[in-house]
């Protein structure tokens, strides 16, 4: 793809732009052989070039089917997810078979703008006609991420007209400014992922690895408390925000303490909000400079207060997956791994299985389960390790007696603690099949018949449909190691 | 692990229950005899009282005063037996006899919130002259069988009285105290607000108390059972109440043939298996987890939990429902392939994180620097709401898993910030509201009194607090506090710092 020409024409930027229609397809969480019924997203995605679109993560997340319709035209043209990235809410998909008419002319980013520019957001009227809505751009901010929790540089708008999908192109004059995320017909806001972002995720899928946007790898707090400012011996200005905790299994945790003061990053002073003045955009949050002005491997320099000391200190940045939380969030609704044996569905918590609850899934689930998941980051665990549970028990005749202990932790298998559910399949796998299982705080291990195990397993799959017993990812975990590839943000072309 | 054992409890409900105690009534105790309310209702008083509580979130504060009136009948003993419920908080008391205009003040000798029951004593000479005490069924009566309900209820100023059957006998969760289950007596006569207390007769014998219903549902009355009346009555002979022993296990049914050959169990040994013990009931350094219980004072346990009494399978709690603290129960048990006898005395220390409603109890809390401590109650989770933020659900769940997940060990109770008086000193400080104080200046705080221990001991010139799960920490100024103190109090009319326990001190 090549951004060094320009567009000559509106017609030419319309032929860029295209509906993106999806069909989405999760799985339960609790019965993760399942799938639910499919469902459409519609949305919109603009040609990058080379038979590329570029849209929003969301709206391709667990899809199995992705079809594109240009502008005044009925043909849906089949496409494929090639890279998808929920941190900040983008992805590239493929044409399968391109047609004769596609569009020769990629579209173009944006370089600069300004607080309250003028601004165009086209999309498909009901006529599939394309349709033009004022907007103008009222905030730059550091945001959550409607569909994934993560914090991106993001750009609020206010418009003329209702926006009708994600992924809606905004324009400003023939340039892209970024794509819609988020629409509020109430307000006649929206936020949009502007065209920095957009232009460092594309570079990096240029690599040969996609590395993702970079973090710190540590939480801090606002310090605006004079007396705890005096106390942490802090100046007496305006500036520096407090190290709470750093993640030990990133570089920050080596050059940062607890109570530590950051005071300057990279060059830039750092309120007691955590704001700084970027020369791009104004007053932003520091965590710009970390994701928006470096990537993976870099390192910024850090000047701090420690113990009513001056330091500077160089902190190498990172990426982080969801994933690598005790319990993670599985914004994507990635296939979790799961195994039955004898009735018992045993699987790694996640957040989206919490969330399943529904609304008020915190009164609905175990106060414990809730517990665990508010301090999955405050709770010191291995590499790799994961809150395993007894999802639930299909009821059988070689499991009475268990039938009521749906959601409570597993801390070992066959008398041998596990970590992760890598653990529970090669322990399983080493004893040929699951003998017992104990619980948290529950002082007496569940056994299954082993003579019994095997024709139970065949009755309980047929009982309740379930096609296989076990889904387990190729690539193996193990307590001690993540390997991350097999994620979606491997290119997969 | 208290949830857990009562909800085991109950899964084992059976109305079989009710039909094992009543089976000995012979048929000329079952003649039905006509009601004589002429004769029963000069025993039945009206109670009028006025009870104030406190406000769980300003600790120092009552509530508003609240009227209302309820029942009660004259027992042996120139006694008055009625609900826990109606004379709770009570800070005035009064009892009317049925046709006559003066009330007579009254006290409550003895009150067991667990069970629901009262007796109170009027002074006034010769107010039990002209009311016999009732005299109490020697059994339930049984299902359909014709009872009256005679009492003060809404509606009316004047004695009512309502007719109905027995409709079921069943546990069911007390709901005064919020916990508590026993064996009920569920009637369709009607019973509503101001009946609570009264008697339901059989037979002219009083067989309950009238004291619960079900909102929004039509005719289900609920009366407190013969034997839980009697179990009070003899728990308060001595002079105290001690209320019911616990004995503190969470249980597993023994009917996994598994499970069964991996305790070692031959097929003709029956049981329930520990699977917990909890450490301030009755079975803690009595019991072991994986114990199989196969018998309770003679009576064989089935891999159920449920025992044979009258030819009915009923709960094995049943046996340790009937004995009062201080007695004992023997288990057999089947221990490590082996079958053993134990004794279990019914003494269960106070448990600290047992989480009950609480009555006619000052709050205890400690004021500094306008933050507001307090221990974590049932009251205090009631007052705070169900809201979902982090400290509130981390409050839930250290009320629910206390002693399961060990949160209790290093603590006498669990201390909250339930409370910020706002003031420059703690103005920075509203997000650590609800959250549990872990440290102070670096120190364990074991319970409410170490805040004011630690706090007055001292030597820096910080207050550092530390709560739960959070890396974050409350700091304060101690001089700007100590100031400050005064003022606050003044500013939000606190009529004292503290009411700390004495036992703790």
């Amino acid at each position: 793809m090549t951004y060094a020409e320009t567009n000559t024409n509106s017609r030419q930027i319309n032929n860029n732009i295209f509906q993106v229609i999806t069909t989405i397809q999760d799985y339960y969480t609790t019965y993760p052989w399942q799938k639910t019924s499919p469902t459409a997203r519609y949305g919109y995605g603009i040609n990058i070039g080379n038979g590329k679109i570029l849209t929003t993560e969301h709206l391709v997340r667990n899809s199995n089917l992705i079809e594109l319709r240009q502008e005044q035209r009925g043909k849906k043209i089949r496409a494929k997810v090639l890279i998808a990235d929920p941190q900040v809410d983008l992805a590239i998909i493929q044409v399968i078979n391109p047609p004769d008419n596609w569009p020769q002319q990629p579209q173009q980013l944006l370089a600069e703008i300004k607080l309250k520019s003028d601004l165009t957001i086209l999309q498909f009227d009901n006529t599939y006609q394309i349709q033009q809505s004022k907007a103008q751009l009222i905030k730059i901010s550091m945001s959550s991420l409607p569909n994934s929790g993560f914090a991106s540089l993001s750009f609020q708008l206010l418009t003329d007209l209702n926006v009708n999908g994600e992924g809606a192109p905004v324009m400003k004059g023939k340039l892209l400014a970024g794509l819609m995320i988020s629409y509020s017909d109430s307000t006649r806001t929206g936020y949009m992922i502007p065209y920095p972002v957009i232009k460092r995720f594309l570079e990096d899928t240029k690599q040969e690895k996609y590395t993702g946007f970079s973090m710190g790898g540590f939480m801090w707090m606002p310090l605006i408390d004079p007396t705890k400012r005096a106390f942490l011996g802090a100046p007496h200005t305006n500036i520096g925000i407090e190290i709470l905790r750093c993640d030990p299994e990133y570089e920050a945790s080596k050059i940062f303490k607890k109570n530590d003061v950051i005071i300057e990053m990279d060059n830039h002073k750092i309120d007691s909000l955590g704001f700084y003045d970027d020369p791009e955009f104004g007053r932003l949050n520091f965590t710009y400079i970390i994701k928006g002005h470096h990537i993976p491997g870099e390192t910024i320099p850090v000047k701090l207060i420690r113990q009513g000391r001056k330091m500077e200190v160089q902190l190498s940045l990172t990426h982080i997956e969801d994933y690598t939380s005790l319990i993670p969030e599985n914004t994507t609704g990635e296939r979790p791994e799961y195994l039955v044996q004898g009735g018992l569905v045993i699987r790694e918590l996640t957040g989206r299985y919490l969330q399943s609850y529904g609304s008020e899934w915190q009164n609905r689930i175990s106060a414990r389960l809730v517990q665990y998941y508010q301090t999955r980051n405050m709770i010191s665990s291995k590499k790799g390790q994961r809150l395993v549970i007894l999802a639930k028990i299909l009821p059988h005749a070689i499991n009475v007696s268990y039938q009521g202990y749906a959601n409570r932790i597993i801390t070992a298998v066959n008398s041998r603690p596990i970590n992760n559910m890598a653990d529970v399949f090669r322990i399983v796998h080493e004893d040929g099949g699951l003998r017992r299982i104990t619980l948290q705080a529950v002082d007496i291990d569940f056994v299954l018949d082993k003579n019994e195990l095997n024709s139970a397993n065949i009755e309980i799959m047929n009982n309740y449909g379930i096609p296989a017993l076990k889904y387990q990812k190729t690539i193996i975990r193990t307590s001690a190691t993540t390997n991350n590839t097999n994620k979606q943000l491997t290119l997969k072309e | 692990m208290q949830s857990e054992i009562m909800k085991s409890k109950k899964k084992h409900i059976i109305i079989a229950i009710f039909l094992s105690i009543v089976i000995s009534v012979n048929a000329e105790k079952r003649r039905h005899v006509p009601l004589n309310p002429t004769l029963l209702r000069q025993s039945v008083v009206k109670i009028f009282v006025r009870t104030q509580g406190y406000n769980y979130l300003q600790p120092w504060q009552p509530t508003s005063i609240r009227g209302g009136t309820g029942t009660g009948f004259v027992i042996s003993g120139r006694r008055i037996l009625t609900n826990a419920h109606v004379v709770s908080d009570a800070k005035f008391l009064q009892v009317q006899k049925d046709g006559y205009s003066r009330r007579h003040m009254a006290k409550v000798e003895f009150v067991s919130h667990a069970c629901d029951l009262a007796i109170l004593s009027v002074d006034t000479p010769g107010f039990f002259d002209s009311t016999p005490p009732l005299s109490f069924a020697d059994a339930m009566p049984e299902l359909n069988d014709d009872v009256a309900v005679i009492g003060y209820p809404m509606g009316g100023n004047r004695i009512s009285v309502t007719r109905g059957v027995v409709s079921r006998i069943d546990y069911s969760t007390f709901s005064h105290s919020g916990r508590d289950q026993h064996l009920v007596m569920q009637v369709d006569a009607a019973i509503n607000p101001g009946n609570s207390g009264g008697p339901i007769f059989y037979n002219n014998l009083v067989a309950g108390v009238a004291f619960q219903g079900i909102t929004g549902a039509d005719g289900l009355g609920y009366g407190i059972s013969l034997p839980v009346i009697k179990h009070f009555l003899k728990d308060v002979s001595d002079g105290t109440v001690n209320g019911y022993p616990e004995l503190g296990i969470a249980i597993l049914e023994t009917r996994n043939n598994a499970l069964r050959k991996d305790l070692r169990l031959n097929k003709s040994t029956s049981g329930i298996t520990v699977s917990r013990i909890d450490p301030f009931g009755s079975a803690a350094n009595n019991l072991k987890p994986k114990d199989v219980l196969t018998a309770i004072d003679g009576y064989d346990i089935a891999n159920d939990g449920t025992i044979k009494l009258n030819g009915n399978a009923v709960d094995f709690h049943e046996i340790i429902e009937r004995k009062q603290w201080g007695e004992s129960i023997i288990f057999s048990i089947w221990r490590n392939g082996n079958m053993i006898k134990q004794e279990v005395p019914l003494t269960n220390p106070k448990d600290p994180f047992n989480y009950s409603n609480i009555y006619d109890e000052k709050p205890y809390y400690y004021i500094y620097g306008g933050l507001v401590f307090a221990p974590l109650t049932k009251e205090l989770l009631k007052s705070i709401g169900g809201s979902n933020s982090f400290n509130t659900r981390q409050l839930f769940y250290y009320s629910q898993f206390a002693k399961p997940d060990n949160l209790y060990r290093d603590v006498d109770e669990f201390v909250v910030l339930i409370n910020i008086l706002p003031h420059p000193v703690n103005t920075y400080s509203t997000h650590f509201k609800n959250g549990i104080v872990t440290h102070i200046n670096g120190k364990k705080i074991r319970n409410l009194n170490d805040v004011k221990k630690i706090i007055e001991q001292r030597t820096k010139s910080y207050d550092v607090f530390t709560f739960a799960n959070t890396d974050d920490t409350l700091i304060l100024d101690a001089r700007i506090a100590d100031k400050a103190n005064e003022e606050i109090l003044n500013a939000y009319g606190v009529s004292s710092p503290e009411n700390l326990s004495l036992k703790l001190k």
